[in-house]
């Protein structure tokens, strides 16, 4: 049984034909660069960092393949499994049940161009919650609704969490425009 | 500029060329082929152990013993030695082997069950470790990870309720300890992952942690969920990490065991893809 989807789906900004997919590689193909870029946005342009989520993210997935398949939105599902992981490891570093020391500093990592170091440095300091919604909202281009759908919040909380992200945002991206 | 256009023009320089499609197909494949197959095993071993706790009771009816005598974990499933320590005897230089061993004779001590995939880390440096194993239950609702971290200093000890959403308590223990107990919940696709924590902060300064899940965190963060909730109750959790045995060293039994065992693992993965900055 096949499943309709489109990179339209994930948030990219160029559409293209509605395929129909017919298993994982097919998912895999019109989700993987926007969800890698998504999740470069979530480890701040970390690039092992972000191929090893991504990895996590479809691993999940194939993982639960005969009932993702069946989803009514799989593009959704797999989102979802990328920004869950993303965040239970963050809560999980912070309860540190193994030992932390070994762990490189990839907050310190000196970023490799100045564009780099404004966007991903501004989005280093917000919290990890505020990120996921950034990345959702402002890259995914998900809706309040579907952003609270898809994290398991409020809309109010949605819409506070953006806030106080863009502001933070604002303060070293001084040409960033109001979002309506 | 929007900020949508702010991150497309910034990723469109750091990401010319996209992710390796074939490659994290085929990465996917092998490690989601082996989630489901760790995922069958756990449910095989729960299954036989629900049935082996049944037959114990059938046996201990049948004999007039009470009926809730321990089920020591199986010994035979992992090739572990059975170790009898004398904790008021000599010790040893704590091993990874030698911890893992302890956890399961700590995990005896509380629960029937069984335990397999023993496995563990020791950072000889700083004399930290960490250890874990598959811990099948006699209830026989499924197989989940237990595992036990040992550090120097308080490190990250968890002293308040601050960040934790579910259930938290903190007190002070009598002997200067300070204890937190707290349930952490993972939303997942699959249901919700459930971690329950004691850290313990000794006045020596040991930081002891003791978890209990209801599924196992793999390297790299998948989670496959086993069972509804985690098989150790925070009595259990805090009786582990109040063992007197836990430190650089170990009761010798246990050390010397450990050189015995021919299944344990060695965990070096540190950490997988965690990054960022808090």
């Amino acid at each position: 049984m096949g499943v309709s989807i489109s990179e339209t789906d994930v948030g990219v900004t160029q559409p293209r034909k509605v395929a129909r997919v017919q298993d994982f590689d097919e998912l895999v193909i019109a989700t993987g660069r926007t969800l890698h870029r998504a999740a470069l946005l979530l480890t701040a342009g970390d690039h092992h960092l972000a191929e090893d989520l991504l990895q996590t993210t479809y691993a999940k997935v194939y993982a639960a393949w005969r009932r993702v398949s069946h989803a009514d939105d799989p593009v959704a599902y797999t989102r979802t499994v990328l920004t869950r992981t993303y965040l239970s490891h963050r809560r999980l570093r912070r309860s540190s049940e193994r030992p932390t020391d070994a762990l490189p500093d990839r907050g310190s990592e000196p970023p490799d161009a100045a564009d780099r170091l404004d966007l991903m440095a501004a989005l280093r300091l917000l919290s990890a919650d505020d990120r996921v919604v950034v990345v959702l909202r402002y890259w995914l281009d998900r809706s309040v609704a579907e952003t609270a759908r898809e994290l398991g919040l409020s809309e109010t909380a949605v819409r506070t969490r953006s806030r106080r992200a863009l502001a933070r945002l604002r303060v070293h991206l001084t040409d960033l425009e109001e979002e309506s | 500029m929007k900020l949508h256009d702010h991150l497309t023009d910034t990723l469109d320089r750091i990401d010319q060329t996209g992710p390796d499609l074939d490659r994290l197909t085929t990465t996917a494949r092998i490690r989601g082929g082996a989630l489901r197959r760790r995922r069958a095993t756990g449910l095989s071993v729960a299954a036989g152990v629900a049935a082996l706790a049944l037959t114990g009771g059938l046996f201990a009816g049948l004999s007039g013993s009470e009926g809730s005598v321990p089920l020591a974990s199986d010994p035979g499933r992992t090739g572990a030695p059975v170790v009898t320590p004398d904790l008021d005897g000599p010790r040893a230089a704590t091993t990874g082997q030698s911890a893992v061993l302890a956890l399961r004779w700590a995990l005896d001590q509380q629960r029937p069950g069984a335990a397999t995939e023993l496995a563990g880390q020791l950072f000889a440096t700083g004399g930290d470790y960490y250890v874990e194993l598959h811990w099948a239950d006699a209830d026989g609702l499924g197989s989940s990870l237990v595992g036990l971290n040992v550090q120097h200093g308080r490190g990250m000890h968890v002293d308040s309720c601050a960040e934790i959403t579910a259930w938290c308590r903190v007190s002070t223990l009598s002997d200067g300890s300070q204890q937190t107990e707290y349930d952490e919940t993972d939303p997942v696709p699959d249901g919700v992952g459930r971690r329950r924590v004691v850290d313990l902060l000794r006045p020596d300064h040991l930081r002891i942690v003791a978890t209990s899940t209801n599924g196992f965190e793999q390297a790299g963060g998948v989670w496959d969920l086993t069972r509804t909730s985690p098989p150790l109750t925070f009595g259990d959790l805090e009786a582990i990490t109040r063992q007197p045995i836990w430190g650089d060293t170990l009761p010798v039994a246990f050390v010397e065991a450990g050189e015995h065992m021919t299944d344990y693992r060695d965990i070096n993965d540190h950490g997988g893809w965690i990054g960022g900055n808090s």
